[in-house]
């Protein structure tokens, strides 16, 4: 069993190359997943741990696991009187054994030295520096009474460029309190991960108190003890338990160790959660990978049925076979899964020293966690033995007799088994059902439930449809010639293998153009309920004393601008809201799509364009004559309220006199969004507008609208918003799944490279009958790109689907809610990147056929020919 | 008549030249090579195959190439096929010397002027028995003629397989196959390598018949390398080959004479 196993991965290595490939990139994922969540941790622990460090029992607010619960603010608030100062010890410092108690408050403060000041916080200073949890680098630590020295962290001193005996001033977050000081010393940065990003400012009790916000309380989320030398932290720990609860406090002692471990516990939530998606998406990967495998060695066993039958009838039992088979998988999945983790460890060890020099975080830790590693690859080894076992199991199956007879070619015209097929058509139909109703109900688990079912239905039909559509494709090779024809023939010869190396390219294809049509349907979704929402894209207001009509035109000229208009403020409603004259089809042409009913009657005369936040009152003043007028409702957050001139014009001649104080004289009470008396360019900015410009169009828009133009509100930047973060995120997912595709992709040229050895003989054939090298070569490459396109382009296909599907999940409900219809979610299919996607697919394919290509094309005829 | 025979081994690199049949013709031979020399490996390994091999093959004739194993007359074939190209001599074809053109050519001369009929796995198992026959033609690009093609395959009795792919037909019947492609093409050379060898007798002898009767009928050169002395009784010329150089030939052979002929050959006598 050994030799044999042996002896074959000795000989024919070649073969073996794209299964440790596969095991490879799918073990060095899975790696990498679990190597980013244990260095996170790490990093945590080393900063966490560093600002523990100086002391020797910690108070941490205890609040029974719920870190937002009333009992721990409680705490925190009372954490520094119980600490006290070093002036002004409290009960803590008061317990036999505790030398100091220090309660690191934090105070924001703004730190300037005559330039732009720095955001960052204030916090005194303990008796022993060493409670601090910084070293100090130059100078000295300012004494705790001492109110006007400082010490600052050093990167805050070079932002700053202020060094050693240098002033600064200290400003309170509320703006008052100015407090100059003397820097007496720096410090290292504060690892604390609550600091390290804000300037770190030590200072005396009279410095942090002069910064104090008069109605913030200061609150620490700890309390650090420092005991004297002789004392007995077992029986210290005891006594503080003892008075906090006598306080009444809900917090507990641990030591440094224990403490950081507590808060590591809390903040890892996020990153063990990060652990776990990169980790769902390592599992993807390992599942293509697995069907790769499975492929491999159900190839490769076909092609030493010769062999296979030998040693059967040499006496070989059916238990060695087997396990020679599997020791194959084994050594091979062995070696793949040792060399990912080992990439794995290099490359994220290698990036964490590479931003730890570039982001200039010292703190940044590399961290791994063996157990967890020799688990990875544990587990991509038994994704290679697991996927052999079916192959294994055929091998088996090879009768003696089969080594005597010569090698004939046996079509093996195989049948999708009658019951995978019914299963596969059950599920397939019964779980996309299963899926719509659930999108539909927006209930999301038998929507995803019935999705994962129907795509398992669709993978066990892949053998039915996909040679069927590779078939149907080999059509267009047609003009090839020859070569062109007996690659499309070839490309099916096997369909059960046409089908195994698809359904690894499908999952992929699938799964990302599933996710591009979700992302690009929830953009375009997105969108639209901006649209509603925001009727008016862009509101510019304009300087007062500014014609908004001219800015109006300047910004009409503005790329990517549809309409403009520019209004006057003219009056007020009753009830105060700043009041807009908009010419009639002005108006019209920049408000969004309204429900039908209002449409007609907007800015017709005597009509009131109303926001629906606003009082749905529709007394105008203009001038000081008030009108009752039809109010149309705007459905979203428009800026204000909007009438034609016409109207304004109306009201001013018809209507009643004015009465209570805030209809005088058209400026109302209520603030109104642009500066007194200026006027408001309403920009329509028309529905293509590409979201990176969107950017330079605000930008473009205010400055054509003159100067001292700010943008007011609208719908554009939130549509910017969304789009960037939808796009970061399609970004993101999208390269995680291309992990998978990859492997995907290994597997066709895998399968190509078997199935050309295969075919030796027959391709020595075609040489001798007149086949050019060439034409070899394009035969093969035919091959690869029709199976690679075929399921790329199915897999697009199934993608759009199930992102329809998930989409009316996410966002059936918010469409229901703003547009008030049946909230039926229409696909906006992203076709240019599943064109990219098909046309990346077979890309891929011809470079994968070029190795295998090359191979048999440099094989003479006579070689071929002579081939068992 | 008898040439005069080959010695064993070792120094027999000389150019031996044969001279034609007993009959004298002035059309050009359809194959004629001259010093084909072919060695596999390197020193203590290294396998003569050819050493040194003159021989011309006259047009219209059905000839045997004839040898015990190792004799090298594979090799020959191979050589004389446009199939490999040997380390010294030249092998002209009609008019056109196939020894120094790129690989690209020699399969062009391959495809438009030769044809072959392989021992087995001559079909290509995706296509039908009509597009096998054509194959030669669709590579280059023609298409069949017709009324040619109804011919043969009329006269080789395949009008109702076309449409069957070779693991639909028997061994015979994918041989017959085989041979009307070679046919179709109307080549300067038709190879034949052992076609008979997976056949039972009365199928082979059918074979043989076919490819007799297109010597005959239609002027066909047939070339056929084989072991056996039934088959090679069938040809008009035996050449015989032992240990990679010419050991004689025989004309209008008998089966008892080429059997006796090879026997000698393997025991190492001249014939």
């Amino acid at each position: 069993m050994w030799t044999v196993a042996l002896a074959q991965l000795r000989t024919q290595p070649r073969r073996y190359v794209s299964v440790v490939l596969a095991v490879l990139i799918g073990t060095m994922f899975l790696a990498a997943a679990s190597l980013v969540a244990s260095s996170a941790q790490a990093t945590l622990r080393a900063t966490l741990g560093a600002t523990y460090a100086g002391a020797d029992l910690v108070v941490l607010p205890d609040d029974g696991g719920d870190a937002s619960g009333e009992t721990a603010a409680s705490a925190m608030d009372r954490l520094p009187s119980l600490a006290g100062t070093a002036d002004a010890p409290g009960p803590l410092a008061g317990v036999p054994g505790v030398a100091e108690a220090f309660a690191p408050t934090l105070t924001w403060a703004e730190v300037a030295a005559g330039g732009e000041p720095r955001a960052g916080v204030a916090v005194p200073l303990p008796q022993d520096a060493s409670l601090a949890g910084v070293r100090v680098l130059e100078g000295t630590l300012p004494a705790p009474g001492d109110a006007r020295a400082v010490a600052l962290d050093e990167g805050t001193a070079e932002t700053l460029a202020v060094g050693v005996g240098d002033t600064v001033t200290l400003t309170a977050g509320s703006g008052q309190g100015a407090v100059e000081a003397v820097v007496s010393g720096l410090t290292s940065v504060s690892p604390d991960p609550m600091l390290s990003s804000q300037a770190q400012v030590w200072g005396g009790a009279g410095v942090v108190d002069a910064l104090q916000m008069p109605e913030a309380a200061p609150f620490a989320t700890a309390a650090l003890l420092r005991l004297e030398d002789r004392a007995d932290p077992q029986s210290v720990r005891a006594d503080v338990a003892e008075l906090l609860r006598g306080e009444g406090v809900a917090a507990a002692v641990a030591t440094p160790d224990e403490a950081s471990r507590d808060q590591l516990s809390r903040m890892a939530g996020g990153t063990d959660l990060f652990g776990w998606v990169l980790g769902g998406f390592a599992v993807l990967a390992l599942v293509v990978t697995a069907l790769v495998i499975a492929n491999t060695f159900q190839v490769l066993v076909a092609q030493r049925t010769r062999d296979l039958a030998l040693l059967r009838t040499v006496g070989a039992s059916v238990r060695q076979i087997r396990g020679a088979v599997l020791l194959e998988a084994l050594l091979t999945g062995l070696l793949g899964a040792l060399l990912g983790v080992g990439l794995a460890v290099a490359l994220t060890a290698g990036v964490v020293a590479v931003a730890r020099q570039a982001l200039g975080v010292p703190a940044l830790s590399f961290g791994g966690d063996p157990l967890q590693l020799a688990a990875v690859a544990a587990v991509g080894t038994g994704v290679a033995v697991v996927a052999a076992l079916g192959p294994a199991r055929a091998a088996t199956r090879v009768a003696p007799l089969q080594a005597l007879r010569p090698a004939a070619e046996t079509e093996v015209l195989s049948r999708a088994g009658l019951v995978r097929a019914v299963v596969g058509a059950v599920l397939a139909v019964g779980g996309a059902v299963l899926m719509w109703s659930g999108a539909l109900g927006q209930q999301f688990l038998p929507a995803v439930g019935g999705g994962v079912l129907s795509f398992l239905g669709m993978l066990l039909l892949a053998r039915l449809f996909v040679p069927t559509a590779v078939r149907g494709a080999a059509v267009l090779a047609r003009p090839a010639g020859v070569p062109g024809r007996l690659a499309g023939l070839n490309a099916t010869r096997h369909r059960s293998r046409t089908a195994a190396t698809a359904a690894a390219l499908l999952i992929g294809t699938t799964l990302v153009a599933l996710v591009l049509t979700g992302g690009r349907t929830a953009q375009a979704e997105t969108d639209r309920l901006l649209d509603t929402e925001f009727p008016v894209d862009l509101v510019v207001s304009v300087a007062p004393g500014q014609d908004p009509a001219a800015a109006a035109r300047a910004v009409a000229e503005v790329a990517g601008v549809s309409a403009a208009a520019g209004s006057v403020p003219v009056g007020a409603t009753v009830n105060g809201t700043p009041a807009y004259a908009v010419a009639a089809d002005g108006l019209r042409a920049v408000v969004a799509r309204e429900p039908e009913r209002d449409a007609g009657a907007l800015a017709a005369d005597g009509t009131v364009y109303v926001p629906s936040w606003a009082d749905p009152t529709t007394g105008v003043t203009v001038d000081g004559r008030t009108q009752d007028l039809r109010s149309v409702r705007g459905s979203g957050l428009q800026t204000a309220v909007l009438l034609t001139p016409e109207t304004a014009e109306q009201v001013r001649a018809e209507g009643r006199p004015a009465v209570g104080a805030d209809g005088g004289d058209g400026a109302g009470s209520g603030a109104g969004p642009g500066p007194e008396g200026g006027g408001l360019v309403l920009v329509d900015a028309g529905g293509d507008a590409a979201v990176r410009d969107l950017q330079d169009l605000a930008e473009g828009v205010t400055a054509a609208a003159g100067d001292g133009a700010q943008v007011v509100e609208g719908g554009l930047g939130e549509r910017a918003l969304y789009s960037q973060v939808i796009d970061a995120l399609l970004g993101i997912v999208v390269a995680l799944l291309a992990v998978s595709v990859l492997i995907a992709l290994i597997g066709v040229a895998n399968t190509l490279s078997l199935s050309v050895i295969e075919r030796t003989r027959e391709n020595a054939l075609l040489r001798a009958l007149g086949l050019t090298r060439r034409g070899l070569r394009g035969m093969i490459a035919v091959e690869a790109v029709l199976i690679a396109a075929v399921a790329a382009a199915l897999g697009c296909a199934l993608g759009v689907f199930y992102g329809w599907a998930g989409s009316q999940l996410i966002l059936g409900e918010l469409v229901a809610q703003v547009t008030g219809t049946a909230g039926l979610v229409w696909p906006a299919v992203p076709w240019v990147e599943l064109l990219l996607i098909v046309a990346v697919a077979a890309l891929a394919g011809l470079v994968a056929s070029l190795l295998p290509a090359r191979r048999a094309a440099r094989l003479s005829p006579v070689e071929g020919l002579a081939t068992v | 008549m008898n040439a005069s025979p080959a010695p064993g081994a070792s120094h027999a690199v000389g150019a031996h030249h044969l001279a034609s049949a007993s009959s004298p013709t002035t059309t050009p031979p359809a194959v004629a090579a001259r010093g084909l020399t072919k060695t596999y490996g390197r020193g203590d390994t290294a396998v003569h195959a050819l050493r040194g091999v003159d021989v011309d093959v006259e047009a219209g004739r059905f000839t045997a190439i004839m040898g015990p194993s190792g004799s090298g007359k594979s090799t020959l074939m191979h050589c004389l096929a446009g199939l490999d190209t040997p380390d010294a001599g030249t092998v002209t074809l009609g008019d056109t010397v196939i020894t120094g053109l790129s690989d690209a050519d020699l399969t062009r001369v391959r495809r438009d002027r030769v044809g072959f009929v392989f021992q087995a796995f001559n079909l290509v198992p995706t296509l039908t028995a009509e597009q096998n026959i054509v194959l030669p033609l669709e590579l280059a690009g023609r298409s069949p003629d017709r009324a040619w093609l109804e011919e043969i395959v009329g006269a080789l009795g395949l009008s109702d397989r076309l449409t069957h792919r070779p693991h639909e037909l028997s061994g015979g019947q994918q041989q017959r196959v085989a041979v009307a492609r070679a046919l179709l093409t109307r080549p300067d050379v038709v190879f034949g390598d052992e076609p008979t060898g997976n056949l039972d007798t009365a199928t082979g002898a059918e074979v043989l018949g076919l490819l007799r009767r297109a010597t005959w009928e239609m002027g066909q050169t047939v070339i056929m390398v084989t072991h056996d002395p039934v088959a090679a009784a069938s040809a008009d010329r035996v050449v015989l080959l032992a240990d990679g150089a010419l050991a004689g030939e025989l004309h209008a052979p008998t089966a008892e004479r080429v059997a006796e002929a090879l026997t000698a050959l393997q025991q190492g006598r001249a014939i």
